[in-house]
């Protein structure tokens, strides 16, 4: 990450460059796990198949606090700027199919973040918004014949919350993921183009508790949910991927720590999902439910 | 005017309020640079400052916070001033450097140390256990 910061005042400041996305809670710093209790955060917000597009644009932020006396304080950012483009991250991956090759995938976004430190001691509220613009171009590898995506709508409205009190943290998130996409193709039969349109109502969200039981361990646990299409049923496997984890933190030392979390998951969401089931992936099929268990050791400064 | 027993509870509350205030004022004192144009500063803006979401006094002039890595000073500002422990500190300064958000702190082993440091620093803020001699520092109110 590269960029040049500067605050003319408290309340207004200017960042430019390749600058992490402020976005609900955690996504500037969803790659820093060190900050984190979960070995794994909740895969329904923050997929790590889509951290390289969504950490991060390239562009600028206008930010500040502002402080309401009694009412706490309202910190905010607005941005602008280019999605990074990664031909090896989880929504190229996830549309490889069929002998697809993509080639280019690039796009505007802008956003903002407002969040209010309550005058309840340790509550935190906010609300985020991206709105993202952007077209990929590929082909079918086996006519050799164009197959584009251009996004007509891609908006994400987030809420969020987190206490603290004490050794307990208590947090939560919903988002809402609104896309409309035009599928551009050619048959390698025919040759006719063939251009079709995909609409997606995508809801997910996830609550999480976590307690330090002492300076060396930390015990959470947390329920995720994505719901692929709202407007479908709710019930099927390729159209909701759940995950009820629960994690043990161990800081061996300050730059240390090992973290056990076992996941179990129901569903595996669309291969458009981008939440880790792929075809690509799984050619005989995929299972309804999955149980996962991680162990993670970091270092970090 | 007849002295009320329902009124005790309110009473001991303000009573064990007023005694924490004390004791952490009795426990800590924070200091600026003896050219810094301030004699008080309120809770919310010593907060602000180390947390580095505020980046001047309330004069305008630029505000460094500096910290100290341990003791009895340091809990005690800690714990009243900032509401946060030590390694939930850490946290959040480590969350706002990798973020890109900032620098953390300057912080030093002693008193003695943080004290000296303020004193030659225009602007600096620091805090240091009721004790420690200060020379080139001044202590501030925090109201």
């Amino acid at each position: 990450m590269g960029l040049g910061d500067y605050s003319f005042k408290d309340w207004l400041g200017v960042r430019a460059g390749k600058v992490k996305t402020v976005l609900g809670l955690y996504n500037d710093s969803q790659d820093m796990a060190f900050l984190h209790p979960w070995a794994l955060l909740p895969q329904s917000v923050y997929p790590l198949d889509l951290r390289s597009e969504t950490i991060a644009h390239i562009g600028a932020d206008v930010y500040g606090d502002v402080r309401l006396k009694k009412l706490g304080s309202l910190a905010y950012t607005v941005y602008g700027g280019r999605v990074p483009s990664d031909l090896h991250g989880g929504y190229i991956y996830g549309l490889t199919k069929n002998n697809r090759h993509f080639y280019s995938y690039s796009g505007a976004m802008v956003g903002a973040d407002l969040r209010w430190s309550t005058p309840l001691k340790g509550l935190l509220a906010g609300a985020s918004f991206v709105r993202r613009d952007t077209d990929t171009y590929g082909v079918n590898a086996s006519s050799n014949t164009p197959y584009d995506i251009d996004t007509l709508k891609d908006h994400t409205p987030a809420f969020y919350a987190l206490y603290t009190i004490g050794n307990l943290r208590i947090d939560g998130e919903y988002r809402r993921n609104l896309k409309v996409t035009e599928t551009t193709s050619v048959s390698s039969r025919t040759g006719n183009i063939n251009v079709s349109t995909r609409d997606n109502d995508s809801r997910l969200g996830y609550v999480s508790i976590a307690y330090r039981f002492a300076k060396w361990l930390q015990v959470g646990t947390y329920h995720s949910r994505y719901y692929v299409d709202w407007g479908e049923i709710h019930s099927l496997p390729n159209n909701h991927v759940f995950d009820q984890a629960v994690t043990a933190r161990v800081d061996l030392s300050r730059y240390c720590d090992l973290k056990i979390e076992g996941h179990f998951i129901d569903g595996y969401g669309s291969s458009s999902s981008d939440r880790g089931f792929y075809s690509a992936d799984n050619p005989d099929g995929k299972e309804p439910n999955t149980r996962l268990l991680v162990i993670r050791l970091g270092f970090h400064l | 005017m007849r002295f009320s027993p329902r009124y005790f509870p309110h009473l001991w509350i303000a009573i064990f309020s007023i005694c924490t205030a004390v004791r952490a004022g009795a426990e800590v004192n924070v200091i600026t640079n003896n050219n810094t144009n301030i004699s008080s500063i309120s809770s919310d803006d010593l907060k602000d400052i180390f947390l580095l979401t505020k980046k001047s006094f309330a004069d305008g002039t630029h505000a460094e916070p500096v910290l100290s890595k341990g003791g009895p000073a340091h809990e005690a500002f800690l714990k009243h001033y900032l509401g946060k422990s030590d390694d939930s500190l850490v946290t959040y300064y480590r969350n706002v450097v990798f973020t890109g958000k900032g620098l953390t702190p300057r912080s030093f082993r002693s008193d003695a140390e943080v004290s000296a440091y303020v004193a030659k620093t225009k602007g600096a803020i620091g805090y240091v256990g009721s004790e420690t001699k200060m020379s080139g520092v001044k202590a501030i109110d925090v109201k």
